[in-house]
């Protein structure tokens, strides 16, 4: 499994949200506390910096390399801020078929579309259902697929659900997009016979909105063939949880968000707390979707049910 | 002396200890320490192992929760005569709250690992604590469901969903499948393999599809349910409007509150995933909770541990409706 964390608010330095909390992400890569296992398959980010030339377009980078051990990355962090941010640390299973590869290290953002995704868990047996999708995918978005994950594929049917994925989306557009595409891949699982759970955390934004989903096709449905073999991730739900409030940073011996929650500009939304104190922190509800959209230039939170 | 004399007359006076006869009651004591806390002292924080209860003999308790952004939203406080931290009791909690002494506070700390003795001992006076525990829980539950309730009846459609006919065909005998299955769920952790077969001996099996309603808010019960597979959701219903109190997976038990304290169904049970689960009767549920066995203690410990996770989640999800985090829209 992945591990995957998405900010919207004030500039912050990615080394903030990176590295200095006692349970980061970067940390999170080796030493994960809500996961037993990670193997790791690289590192992804996009990062959107309004200072920037063409604020509109994030800086990416993306590496195969253990992300401890990249001073490249620690050296940008240390120099970048960010008002949005999806970054994502790539966990993949152990057996020969995985592609370890930059075209597979999440986010995907393709040329010329606004939202960026990045997916925290796994669509079982997907070689089975991925041909049943692509009826469902407008062929100007799939020529853009170029790696072999679940992911891109998920990526490309949500673009494909929305009216013109080249333009910022409207945040019901989004959601209406969301559930339209969970829809059809229940109904792909059915029709190729997978009830096995399958997780589907993703991580979306686009720079001026954010969203973040919780959401596990056949909940408990764990492989009953070998018990030995049922992961964690086939009994418990598949964390996210998320923390908002009017500023991100060092306080009072810990990195937190201060300011409250009723008046919050700032959200951080991630696979598991960047601290080890959760108790600031809320779990995404399952089975839905949070979302930070700006309404006459004030963020605002709020979480749906998916029904799908 | 005089600090063991006020000890026992603050045990007998708590609702926790009020089963236990004055041998067991001085046995606890002997296992309490004395303990005193500034004003301002934090006794126990939110998210941290709970390693020790308090009962309090001076001074004032606030019990606080924390949110996102930092802020605090004051849950209860509390004086002498309780006891705060009592989540201890259950083997591998963690608090689900802040206690900061809110006035200089004197107490009596009983220590996770002491009470643990009793417990592993097999010793009556555990068994009692837990089952008032478990009392204490269900009520505290009842009432974070019922003002959840009592925000969505606000200018909402009282009605409430209509259970689904059973399927024909159910329930049946606990099948040899399903039996394998269940040393893997958490509710059967710590659970020897004849102490299962004792439970599975009385229990029913249904297979129920996604959507199908178990049962509603209000109704009187007869049983209580355990997912072995697939997923239940709990809610609170007013007509169009829902409040979801949790997401049950494999190897969680629910519809326990009414055999535990007589009331009605607490909230509706939805199955929101393809289904399998054991249903156990109220008769069965009391002969393995209450006969003070091995296996009723592994019972109640396990129902306690759902419990206290159940608390965890409904205090989390009031927090962030008081304090309006979540809105829906």
């Amino acid at each position: 499994m992945c591990r995957a964390l998405a900010y919207l608010g004030q500039p912050v330095l990615l080394d903030d949200l990176l590295y200095k909390p006692d349970s980061s992400l970067i940390r999170q890569a080796y030493l994960p506390q809500m996961l037993s296992t990670l193997s790791l398959g690289g590192f992804g980010m996009l990062a959107w910096d309004p200072a920037s030339f063409d604020p509109g377009t994030p800086f990416t980078y993306r590496s195969v390399a253990l992300p401890i051990f990249d001073a490249n990355l620690r050296g940008m962090a240390q120099k970048i801020r960010t008002s949005c941010l999806l970054a994502h640390v790539r966990g993949v299973p152990h057996h020969g078929r995985v592609t370890l590869s930059e075209h597979n290290l999440h986010p995907f953002r393709f040329d010329g579309v606004k939202l960026a995704l990045a997916h925290n868990g796994d669509l079982a047996h997907f070689a089975q259902m991925r041909y049943a999708l692509v009826e469902h995918i407008r062929p100007e978005l799939a020529v853009h697929i170029h790696g072999n994950t679940d992911t891109e594929w998920i990526y490309a049917l949500f673009l494909s659900q929305l009216d013109d994925p080249g333009r910022i989306s409207d945040y019901d557009a989004v959601i209406r997009a969301m559930g339209q595409t969970l829809r059809i891949l229940r109904l792909a699982r059915e029709r190729s016979g997978i009830r096995i759970s399958s997780a589907v955390n993703l991580f979306i934004g686009d720079g001026t909105q954010l969203f973040a989903v919780r959401f596990t096709f056949d909940f408990g449905c764990y492989p009953t063939d070998d018990l030995a073999r049922v992961h964690e991730s086939n009994l418990a739900f598949l964390s996210l949880w998320y923390t908002s409030g009017r500023e991100y940073g060092f306080y009072d011996d810990e990195w937190k968000m201060i300011g409250g929650s009723a008046s919050a500009d700032s959200v951080l939304v991630a696979s598991e707390p960047l601290t080890r104190d959760v108790s600031a922190w809320r779990e995404v509800p399952e089975y839905s979707m949070l979302y930070v959209r700006r309404e006459n230039g004030v963020p605002r939170m709020g979480v749906v049910e998916l029904d799908a | 002396m005089d600090y063991r004399h006020r000890l026992v007359g603050l045990l007998r006076s708590n609702p926790l200890f009020q089963d236990l006869d004055l041998d067991e009651i001085a046995g606890i004591a002997q296992q309490m320490r004395p303990a005193d806390f500034a004003a301002g002292a934090t006794l126990f924080r939110q998210g941290a192992p709970a390693d020790h209860a308090l009962l309090l003999a001076g001074g004032s308790v606030a019990i606080s929760t924390r949110l996102p952004g930092d802020e605090r939203v004051r849950l209860a406080e509390v004086g002498p005569g309780e006891l705060v931290g009592e989540i201890a009791l259950s083997p591998h909690g963690t608090h689900s709250a802040t206690a900061t002494a809110m006035t200089p506070v004197s107490g009596f700390v009983l220590d996770n690992a002491d009470f643990e003795s009793l417990r592993t001992q097999y010793r009556p006076a555990a068994f009692k604590v837990l089952l008032r525990l478990s009392l204490l829980l269900c009520a505290r539950l009842r009432r974070i469901s019922e003002g959840l309730a009592a925000t969505l009846a606000e200018g909402a459609d009282a009605a409430r969903p209509a259970a689904t006919p059973p399927p024909k065909g159910y329930p049946t005998r606990c099948s040899a499948e399903c039996r394998r299955l269940l040393p893997i769920l958490p509710f059967f952790q710590g659970f020897a393999a004849e102490e299962i077969d004792e439970l599975v001996a009385c229990s029913l099996q249904w297979s129920l599809p996604r959507g199908h309603v178990l049962f509603v808010e209000g109704e009187p019960a007869a049983s209580c349910f355990i997912t072995v597979r697939g997923a239940v959701q709990v809610a609170v219903q007013r007509g169009e409007q829902r409040s979801r109190l949790a997401l049950l997976g494999p190897g969680r038990l629910f519809g326990e509150l009414p055999l535990l304290d007589g009331g009605p169904r607490s909230a509706t049970v939805q199955v929101r995933e393809d289904a399998l689960l054991l249903e156990l009767g109220r008769d069965a549920f009391d002969r393995l909770s209450r006969g003070g066995t091995r296996t009723a203690f592994k019972v109640l410990e396990a129902v306690n541990r759902n419990l206290v996770a159940a608390q965890q989640r409904a205090i989390a999800h009031q927090a962030s409706l008081v304090a309006g985090t979540l809105r829906g829209g």
